[in-house]
């Protein structure tokens, strides 16, 4: 089987392997008697202390991908093929006992809606200590206790004293979101997974939030991978971009690669969709026609096809074979028949 | 100068509550001239959906006016209403939650016009079929179901439906935050051709800054209750007064060009 080449497989510093590393990651769910692919064979690395954004329409794979690099998926429900590395190790296909282990420790999470993962009859205080105590076991509650306030604190909850015993519905959506990035790093992990952490929150909050996680991951040099359909978001904090679609990688480079130099026609496409505070309003928006493809029934070879400008232009390939990310530029990935047709 | 097709003047509403009063509308007042839009923008709570709601009158105002076409909509009795509604229709964020699921799209297409006793000329199945075409989707998909369509396409079938009356105003609220950013873009185009084609006017409600400017013609800052800041888009987006309306567009992410970490950090 051809490989692509791993692109973003260089080591980082010295030598050390990234905090994140994903190769030839696939996740299928069994419905009923049909299977459906939502990652389709994804390749990236994360280097340490950066931000790689994942942006993608629904159906994309992106919350699949997010789970699969938590662990979080149902083996009885769900196939995960390819290796996922977290600070080296490969965490595919290990028990779950030792996925708990580094879960919260090595790699923690943040959804998107804060007041249905927070426990509604735990005070905020005991759920940040309780996550501390799962990876400190010797540890005295007075002291998790304290650690839970010194979060609270470092997450911009105002008077943490007063407010660790209060319960998740005493705060507000975004004060609650704050709960759960504290939950998600009073173990100082490694990496930070992201999935929507702003989209239920109000546009002022939501750059608070933003803001909050770009200065707590230069604190702790934390690597963040943020999972969103906001092409704004990424924009905002992201070093890196990958675009998903239909469970595959469609480009990943950094944000000026793609978000000023985008090559694959989806990733042009969805950024000259977005209604921006500056562009022409006299003109229609630039749109996509179609829609994201049903995964349970993907389109053949590659899966933008009957919605891609330029296919016409490339013939049968694009309806016949899949494309693989290929190199366009130094790190800079493009999965397209156009794209890649006069690479050296 | 003529008469505006609305003209909202003093509108409040206040909820009864545990121990006082949620002031949800607190005294806001706007016009809408016939072929143009009005968005309203806000952050969550500020009010704007209730707004929308005395609009149609799915909420009872608790005072002000809405003088709709001359007349004060508030004050109409349910017949005088119910000869005004078809020309007033709204359209719903969530495409799913606003359409019958065992009801085929055809019939809900010719829901206000069966509820309003209107008999288009060739009849309500061929104009059924003008309103599936004239928003993008197949005439011949009439008898299909709602799970049948895509998010986008829902949202379609929710814009015919709100035509089939033949409306002066539609109010949208928030029509496109439940959809995809590829499909977002296509029922933005489609709202502003059938402003252009039909001439109907838009109050458009949305927490989305540049949703709002690529639709209105005039934006309404909301912000608990009441109009901070009320202009043409120009003004609002260009050189906005009231500090709540600077927060709120600096607060857009991605608002400028994207900043690229590679100048910044010369990696």
């Amino acid at each position: 089987m051809p490989r692509p080449p791993d692109g973003e497989g260089h080591v980082s510093d010295a030598g050390s392997p990234p905090p994140l590393q994903v190769r030839h990651l696939s996740v299928r769910f069994r419905s009923g008697s049909e299977t459906v692919t939502a990652v389709d064979d994804v390749s990236f690395s994360v280097d340490r202390g950066r931000t790689l954004g994942i942006v993608g329409e629904s159906g994309a794979g992106k919350s699949a991908l997010a789970l699969a690099i938590l662990g979080l998926h149902d083996p009885t429900h769900t196939q995960v093929t390819g290796e996922i590395r977290v600070e080296g190790r490969n965490i595919v296909g290990l028990p779950e006992k030792s996925i708990r282990r580094l879960r919260g420790r090595q790699m923690s999470l943040v959804v998107q809606n804060p007041l249905s993962a927070l426990h509604p009859a735990y005070t905020a205080g005991r759920q940040i200590g309780e996550a501390y105590r799962a990876h400190h076991p010797g540890c005295r509650r007075s002291d998790a206790r304290q650690r839970a306030v010194e979060m609270m604190a470092r997450v911009g909850i105002p008077d943490p004293d007063r407010r660790i015993d209060d319960y998740p519905h005493q705060f507000s959506g975004g004060m609650r979101q704050r709960i759960m990035i504290a939950i998600a790093l009073v173990n100082a992990p490694a990496l930070l997974v992201a999935d929507e952490p702003t989209t239920a929150l109000d546009v002022t909050l939501q750059a608070q939030i933003l803001d909050l996680l770009r200065d707590l991951q230069r604190q702790h040099g934390t690597t963040l991978v943020l999972i969103t359909h906001d092409v704004g978001v990424v924009g905002r904090i992201a070093d890196r971009v990958m675009v998903m679609y239909a469970g595959r990688v469609a480009e990943l480079g950094s944000v000026g690669q793609v978000m000023i130099g985008g090559r694959h026609p989806y990733t042009r496409g969805l950024l000259a969709a977005v209604p921006s505070l500056t562009g022409p309003v006299d003109a229609d928006l630039p749109s996509i026609p179609g829609a994201p493809p049903d995964l349970a029934h993907p389109p053949s070879g590659c899966a933008f096809h009957p919605r891609c400008p330029v296919a016409a232009l490339v013939g049968d390939r694009c309806r016949t074979e899949v494309p693989r990310p290929l190199p366009v530029g130094r790190d800079h990935l493009v999965a397209c028949h156009l794209a890649t047709a006069d690479r050296p | 100068m003529t008469e505006p097709l609305l003209s909202v003047r003093d509108l409040v509403k206040h909820f009864p509550v545990k121990g006082g009063t949620v002031r949800a509308v607190d005294g806001v007042s706007f016009e809408v001239a016939a072929g143009h839009s009005v968005g309203i923008v806000g952050e969550s709570g500020c009010g704007k959906t209730t707004i929308a709601r005395m609009l149609v009158r799915l909420t009872d105002a608790s005072a002000g006016c809405i003088v709709f076409e001359g007349r004060d909509i508030t004050q109409l009795g349910r017949r005088r209403w119910r000869s005004v509604r078809p020309r007033i229709q709204i359209v719903f964020q969530d495409p799913s939650g606003s359409l019958n699921p065992r009801q085929t799209v055809g019939r809900i297409v010719a829901m206000p016009m069966r509820v309003n006793g209107i008999r288009p000329p060739g009849g309500r199945q061929a104009r059924v079929r003008d309103l599936l075409a004239m928003v993008g989707l197949n005439p011949d998909h009439d008898e299909r179901y709602p799970h049948e369509f895509s998010g986008g396409q829902r949202q379609r079938i929710g814009i015919a439906r709100a035509l089939a009356g033949d409306p002066r105003l539609i109010v949208a609220d928030e029509p496109v935050s439940a959809l995809d950013v590829s499909v977002q873009a296509q029922i933005i185009n489609l709202l502003r051709s059938l402003q252009r084609d039909l001439g109907v006017s838009f109050v458009l409600i949305s927490h989305d800054l540049a949703v709002v400017r690529q639709l209105c013609h005039r934006v309404a800052v909301m912000h608990r209750g009441v109009f901070v800041e009320a202009g043409d888009r120009a003004q609002i987006f260009g050189d906005p007064h009231h500090p709540y309306t600077r927060r709120l567009l600096a607060a857009v992410p991605g608002g400028g060009p994207p900043r690229t970490r590679t100048q910044e950090q010369g990696s």
